[in-house]
């Protein structure tokens, strides 16, 4: 009885020192994560009129929550792994200007969530892969790195400052990085620039469509419409996918033209007020939303679809 | 139409575009179209003094920035859609105002906007400050918030304009806003004022209700909050004062916990059993969802099954601390609450009392149970409500040699 006792107490021990030695790994990796955000803003006098006014703060996947409120949600969804955010005073007048650099899953996710909060609006900012600016903000993303510097006072000589310290992060963040390649594959004409979106869940409404692309296009005769591409692993993904989508579009819509061969299938429906057209062909479901002239997408379709082979 | 033995390229871009040539009323398949799903009968509450009638089921446009969704949303009969300066930087406010322009509803739309100004985190009060990415809380920064919300929305007023998350009777009560808000009102901008929350709510909600100046407050409030109930008693102390609440968080979002199971629709009927909550405004992103969640009005009646599927998510997070860390500073002698929380749940939700000693045994003894010893009642609180003083009185009498 005794020996059992000791038996048990020793696998205890043991399972208790498994636990905590996991334990502290995980708590080396996060500290890790943490150094290497650290890294990328100015700590003391690496920029010259900058110093940092507020130390720099971590917020996680639990508590993110208390520092973006209801936003959260959004950047978890987009696989959102930890935030610094710092305050730096700058310039002759000491304007505030907050600096926030979110790490994400990868630098897919971080085109992502980049693109979600992007405005067509905004002027471009060559920093990183693609940036924009406004009034008083400069958000861009490089890596799986999404970075928003935001003032709110708004000197004369502010977009010189954001650019400054933006350029300083995009330095820091080493390697080459483009715009996802998938993007390549959308027809350019009639593009609304800095429209592309990646959407990595609940793709079109659809919680079984994920990690999808979607590009806003514009012409005068069919306002502004959207065509989309989601890459599956496999063919037989892709149509089942494309089943459960073409059966959601005849829901509510009326059926205008359905066809289907091998390996290819296509569908066209009409609603209240739109077309709708999706295609499945090989590993890909494409197709595009929210036109009111089927007769605009025949090239854009036809372009799509060559981008694919 | 057979298609068998045709190059990819020729199917997809030679015969498959002869979309221009087909007419609409001459589709060319087989009529394949099913039923419309029909909608439950629409079930309409008044929204407290504000004499708006909404159906018990709106839409929280928080993620959501597809214009599709949000049409059928609207055909499906959403009356209310509830966004915020800040959700998607501004995208949720444009889609809003180009899907509701579009579609010419601005009339029949009640939209709702939210604005976000600087604020001590701790402390829980406005400052006029800026803090990092937030301007501060003055009229100034106020108006430039909503005029930019009204431009993006396409219209000349917001029909509800809440201060958001206010966390504190301090915030309620912050005279530059709640001056600033009736300003709005005046001049016509917004129909009716509001704060929103998700911290100390039940606080909040009485707050704002002596305030007087608040017509509409949206809380956030699910069946699985450590503080349901007073935050049940805070809600009717608001309807009857004509104040009108909208339910926010009614599933729970993403802070819940993910491996408990929920059943969504019994989650939403719960919540809307308290008479005094008008409508919900869940957080939509599929139209899966939006089906489910409209799914309710068939019947708003709990049935048995719904009611014991409550019953278990419940039993599930009713004691969990959320380890927000947020009572810490709440207590004088700065103690591992929780931690303490923690070997409370081990020893009782899940009867292991070893892993409960263990837990306490981990901790610093100035931060552990024995820094309990010295206080009598503790003063710690926790903005989810969880009973602090009480788990601790239930630890140290469970563990004596200990405390």
């Amino acid at each position: 009885m005794m020996q059992r006792f000791k038996t048990k107490s020793i696998y205890s021990l043991f399972f208790t020192l498994i636990i905590l030695f996991l334990a502290s790994l995980q708590a080396k990796a996060m500290s890790k994560q943490e150094k290497q955000l650290l890294r990328l803003i100015p700590q003391k006098s690496e920029l010259s009129q900058w110093h940092m006014t507020y130390e720099p703060r971590f917020f996680d996947e639990e508590n993110l929550f208390e520092y973006i409120n209801g936003a959260a949600d959004l950047y978890i969804m987009y696989g959102f792994r930890l935030v610094v955010t710092a305050d730096y005073a700058v310039g002759a007048d000491s304007s505030s200007v907050n600096v926030e650099i979110y790490a994400m899953k990868s630098p897919l996710h971080a085109f992502g969530i980049y693109a979600a909060e992007r405005s067509p609006d905004e002027a471009p900012a060559e920093i990183g892969v693609q940036g924009y600016i406004g009034a008083n903000v400069l958000n861009f993303y490089k890596g799986p790195y999404y970075i928003k510097i935001t003032s709110f006072a708004l000197s004369e000589d502010l977009s010189g400052m954001l650019k400054q310290m933006g350029q300083y992060i995009a330095d820091q963040i080493k390697g080459e990085y483009k715009e996802p390649e998938m993007l390549q594959r959308f027809p350019r004409q009639d593009l609304v620039e800095r429209s592309e979106r990646f959407i990595p869940t609940n793709f079109l409404g659809q919680s079984y469509l994920s990690n999808g692309y979607r590009c806003d296009y514009y012409t005068e005769k069919s306002g502004t419409y959207q065509l989309f591409l989601i890459p599956f692993k496999k063919e037989l993904d892709a149509e089942e996918a494309f089943d459960l989508y073409k059966k959601f579009l005849l829901e509510t819509n009326r059926p205008h033209r359905f066809d289907k061969a091998v390996g290819y299938q296509r569908i066209l429906v009409y609603g209240s007020d739109q077309y709708d057209f999706a295609f499945c062909s090989g590993a890909f479901i494409g197709g595009a939303t929210g036109t009111a002239c089927p007769d605009a997408i025949k090239n854009k379709m036809q372009e799509l679809g060559r981008n694919l082979e | 139409m057979e298609k068998k033995g045709m190059e990819r390229r020729e199917f997809l871009f030679k015969s498959s575009l002869g979309i221009a040539t087909a007419g609409l009323a001459l589709p060319l398949t087989q009529s394949i179209a099913q039923e419309e799903k029909k909608s439950p009968t629409l079930i309409y509450r008044t929204l407290g003094r504000t004499g708006l009638s909404i159906p018990v089921v709106s839409f929280g446009v928080m993620n959501s920035d597809s214009p599709d969704l949000m049409k059928r949303a609207l055909e499906k009969g959403v009356k209310h859609l509830d966004t915020a300066f800040g959700y998607l930087n501004g995208n949720s406010e444009k889609t809003i105002g180009s899907v509701v322009k579009e579609m010419g509803l601005r009339d029949q739309v009640f939209i709702a906007s939210k604005v976000w100004l600087a604020r001590d985190r701790d402390k829980h009060v406005y400052t006029p400050e800026d803090i990092g990415r937030m301007p501060g809380a003055t009229l100034k920064n106020f108006n430039d918030q909503l005029e930019l919300s009204l431009e993006r929305l396409q219209t000349d007023y917001v029909d509800i304009y809440y201060l958001h998350a206010c966390a504190s009777k301090e915030m309620v009560n912050y005279e530059p806003m709640m001056e600033s808000l009736l300003q709005a009102k005046k001049a016509g901008k917004a129909r009716f004022v509001g704060v929103s929350t998700h911290t100390n709510v039940a606080e909040v909600i009485r707050a704002a209700v002596d305030a007087k100046i608040y017509d509409v407050l949206a809380v956030a409030f699910n069946f699985w909050r450590n503080d349901k109930d007073e935050v049940g008693e805070a809600i009717e102390y608001a309807h009857s004062h004509g104040v009108g609440i909208i339910a926010m968080k009614t599933q729970g979002g993403r802070r819940r916990d993910a491996n408990i199971a929920v059943n969504h629709t019994a989650a939403l009927k719960w919540v809307l059993s308290h008479e005094g909550v008008s409508t919900t405004i869940p957080g939509m992103t599929t139209f899966d969802q939006l089906d489910l969640n409209f799914s309710v009005m068939a019947n708003l009646e709990l049935d048995e099954q719904e009611k014991k599927d409550l019953k278990l998510s419940a039993l599930d997070v009713g004691s969990l601390c959320r380890s927000c860390r947020r009572c810490i500073p709440t207590c004088p002698h700065r103690v591992e609450i929780p931690n303490l929380m923690r070997a409370h749940m081990y020893a009782d939700a899940y009867g292991n009392l070893s892993q409960a000693e263990w837990t306490l045994h981990s901790l610093p003894e100035k931060q552990g149970l024995q820094a309990c010893r010295s206080c009598s009642v503790c003063s710690a609180t926790c903005v989810q409500g969880l009973k602090i003083g009480r788990n601790v009185q239930s630890l140290k009498r469970q563990f004596v040699l200990l405390a």
